[in-house]
């Protein structure tokens, strides 16, 4: 079902009768339990409601999108109560922590909390399909992303241009080096699936950590990857240690296939190996140790020609996720530094207590130091940031807001168009 | 600079299946191939700019070497001189007199190739590979434009070696286009400047690149009264972008769309996207 775009910009002339999905936002999963008895009501109140206001439309259905009943409805083509498979597990998660909220009687008001939650929720969306259009095309692989045009780029993405890996695939055949470059190559291709996967799988901790950093104008250094000294990330570009020239993109570890060698038609880098032993880029804040130690990576060998045209679903089979692990805490990490900012009230301290706790460890880990002052030097930048965003202090709300925001249920007419005050939140 | 199609807009007759394959479904097109061609990748093509007599053609490739061919009018070739890089060629283009060739290699500088003389000097040095080459000619100064992978635009003036002006870039510099007295540049992890080129070059706006991926090449392109007024950027996964500078109406008049779309998911490899500068 095709989303309405009128609908997210809040002015769908067609409101409950229109024939594209209006997805419910962050307004889903209200009033769970009495899903089925508003069934009917609901119906009705729309259809009032959908010719006097649009925008109030779907303010009318509480309830029911935590439940299947309206799978039915979409069938028929109509969509309008659409939202309740919303996408991805993103939505029903939202749900659950919504039902207790006090918004619970109006859908999609115009609260900016609840504009948030919409944007966030498509955003993540949206990225999920881009991860899952990525890995089946066969694109380049290499290459930074971000889910929509204004958004920093989202970590674990490096960019490495065609030129670059086909110029680092020369230099390692001419110092006969060929199958460093192959692992090299295999270990970007790994990372980069890993990345992708995480993604696309979008688990609470990932989300919180991508939400946190697009919503973040400070856009975190990326991670000096392979290429020696072209990029002055300072994420732990210091642990970068046996990179000879530090000019030439030596460090590489490409996976190639010699078959690739032949066909060099137009330009298609033929991969070969890359320089060795380099400590693979202390990718994000992983600790290089750890992913050094992934080298063996399965079959680097087995020159499947087939993860050049970057369908590496063949090629990932042998290998470990031992370079993974510390990955995988990497995105925690990151977002511990932007915590109190997402808007997640549960994510929020689950999120924060773990990671704080275990990016002493992890950080202990990485060979560089950089890591540290990245890391509180980001926290720094970002706790000044976003406070202001999502949450209205108590101080600047007028006593009519405030009552409002207190009370179990807005009324009509009168609904704050700020953001609540945090401590108002119960969560 | 057209938008779609060889870089000085001169393509008579002489375009041709580049590339070393012996692939069967070789020119299915029948194009003119170009006789003597290069023993590796293409990485870049120009035709003589229109004051010179004649078409000539540049094509630098991996084979560290930039070859031209004076291409008749019935589309036959002959290779006429070649000059060679330490390092794989990255870019070239002419002079707008035709009479000299700038080309920039892996080998982390740049050549002016003299045709006439058929002698090259070294103009330029990076610290790392020089991926775009362009001439400037501004009414009060002319020079060469280097973009490069350590991150820095670099203006020279052929005759000293030191650059006239350096400037930093974001990232490394993937895709560069020039037409006076705009210049295009776009790098690595999504960045996109604009620079103006009167007087002096000078940044004049960084730009959030609409692009969801990694950039692959731009061109600027021209308004009705011929000057440059917006460009197009193409990106890896297939999409490319046209951005107008100072649209009357920027939600309506800037968009993205995909090219070479096939059944499905997008294929477009990066190649298709290259040709569009």
């Amino acid at each position: 079902m095709a989303i309405c775009q009128f609908f997210l910009q809040g002015r769908c002339r067609f409101g409950e009768r229109c024939w594209n999905e209006h997805p419910r936002g962050g307004g889903g999963g209200r009033h769970g339990p009495s899903a089925p008895h508003h069934q009917g009501t609901s119906r009705g109140g729309g259809g009032g409601w959908g010719t006097a206001n649009q925008r109030y439309t779907n303010v009318i259905q509480p309830s029911t999108f935590k439940s299947n009943t309206w799978g039915g409805s979409r069938d028929h083509g109509r969509g309008f109560f659409g939202s309740s498979d919303f996408g991805s597990s993103v939505g029903s998660s939202r749900s659950a922590d919504f039902s207790q909220n006090r918004f619970s009687a109006l859908m999609n008001s115009q609260n900016i909390a609840d504009g948030y939650k919409d944007e966030e929720e498509r955003l993540l969306e949206c990225v999920v399909k881009d991860m899952e259009i990525w890995e089946s095309s066969g694109q380049w692989i290499f290459s930074s992303y971000s889910p929509m045009k204004e958004k920093p780029n989202v970590s674990g993405f490096p960019d490495f241009s065609p030129e670059e890996l086909h110029l680092e695939y020369y230099n390692c055949r001419a110092n006969n080096n060929i199958q460093n470059y192959i692992n090299s190559v295999q270990q970007l291709v790994e990372q980069w699936k890993n990345r992708l996967l995480q993604l696309k799988a979008l688990n609470a901790s990932t989300k919180a950590a991508l939400l946190s950093e697009l919503k973040n104008t400070v856009t975190q250094p990326l991670p000096a990857f392979g290429f020696g000294g072209q990029q002055t990330s300072s994420f732990g570009l210091s642990s970068f240690p046996v990179n000879s020239s530090s000019n030439s993109a030596s460090s590489f570890s490409f996976k190639t296939s010699s078959s690739l060698v032949s066909a060099s038609s137009g330009n298609t880098p033929a991969f070969g190996s890359s320089s060795a032993g380099s400590n693979p880029p202390a990718f994000g804040v992983t600790s290089s140790p750890s992913v050094s130690h992934s080298v063996g990576f399965g079959s680097p060998a087995a020159p499947s020609a087939s993860s050049f045209s970057f369908k590496t679903s063949e090629t990932t089979s042998g290998f470990g996720t031992s370079g993974f692990s510390g990955f995988g805490n990497s995105s925690a990490v990151n977002s511990s530094s932007t915590t109190p900012l997402t808007a997640f009230g549960a994510f929020n301290a689950a999120v924060a207590a773990s990671p704080s706790h275990s990016s002493s460890t992890l950080f202990g880990q990485t060979a560089s130091a950089s890591g540290h002052n990245i890391t509180s030097a980001s926290s720094a930048v970002t706790n000044n940031t976003t406070s202001e965003k999502l949450f209205t202090p108590k101080s600047e709300l007028s006593a009519e807001e405030l009552k409002q925001f207190e009370a179990k249920k807005f009324t009509m007419g009168k609904i704050p168009l700020k953001p609540p005050p945090l401590e108002l939140l119960n969560v | 600079m057209s938008l779609f199609g060889s870089t000085s807009g001169f393509g008579t007759g002489g375009t041709s299946m580049f590339g070393s394959t012996t692939a069967d479904n070789h020119n299915p097109m029948k194009d003119i191939e170009v006789t003597s061609p290069p023993d590796d990748s293409i990485s870049c093509l120009a035709f003589s700019p229109p004051t010179l007599p004649g078409n000539f053609l540049i094509a630098g490739s991996w084979a560290n070497d930039v070859r031209c061919w004076e291409v008749q009018d019935n589309g036959q070739t002959i290779p006429k001189a070649q000059q060679m890089h330490t390092g794989p060629v990255l870019d070239g283009c002419w002079s707008d007199d035709g009479s000299k060739v700038f080309t920039a290699s892996c080998d982390k500088t740049a050549k002016m190739w003299d045709l006439n003389s058929n002698q090259a000097i070294q103009i330029a040095q990076h610290d790392a590979p020089v991926k775009t080459i362009h001439w400037i000619k501004a009414p009060n100064y002319s020079c060469v434009m280097t973009g490069s992978w350590d991150k820095t635009l670099k203006f020279w003036d052929t005759r000293s070696p030191t650059p006239m002006m350096t400037l930093q870039l974001p990232e490394r510099c993937y895709c560069a286009d020039v037409v006076h007295p705009m210049a295009a540049v776009a790098t690595a992890e999504r960045g996109l400047i604009v620079y103006q080129l009167e007087n002096q070059p000078s940044e004049f706006r960084r730009i959030e690149s609409p692009l969801k991926h990694q950039h692959r090449c731009v061109a600027i392109f021209k308004d009705k009264v011929n000057k440059p007024t917006g460009f197009a950027l193409g990106s890896i996964e297939g999409r490319v972008a046209i951005h107008y500078i100072n649209p009357p109406n920027p939600a309506k008049d800037n968009f993205t769309f995909k090219c070479h779309r096939s059944n499905g998911t997008n294929t477009s490899a990066p190649q298709d996207i290259y040709a569009v500068s």
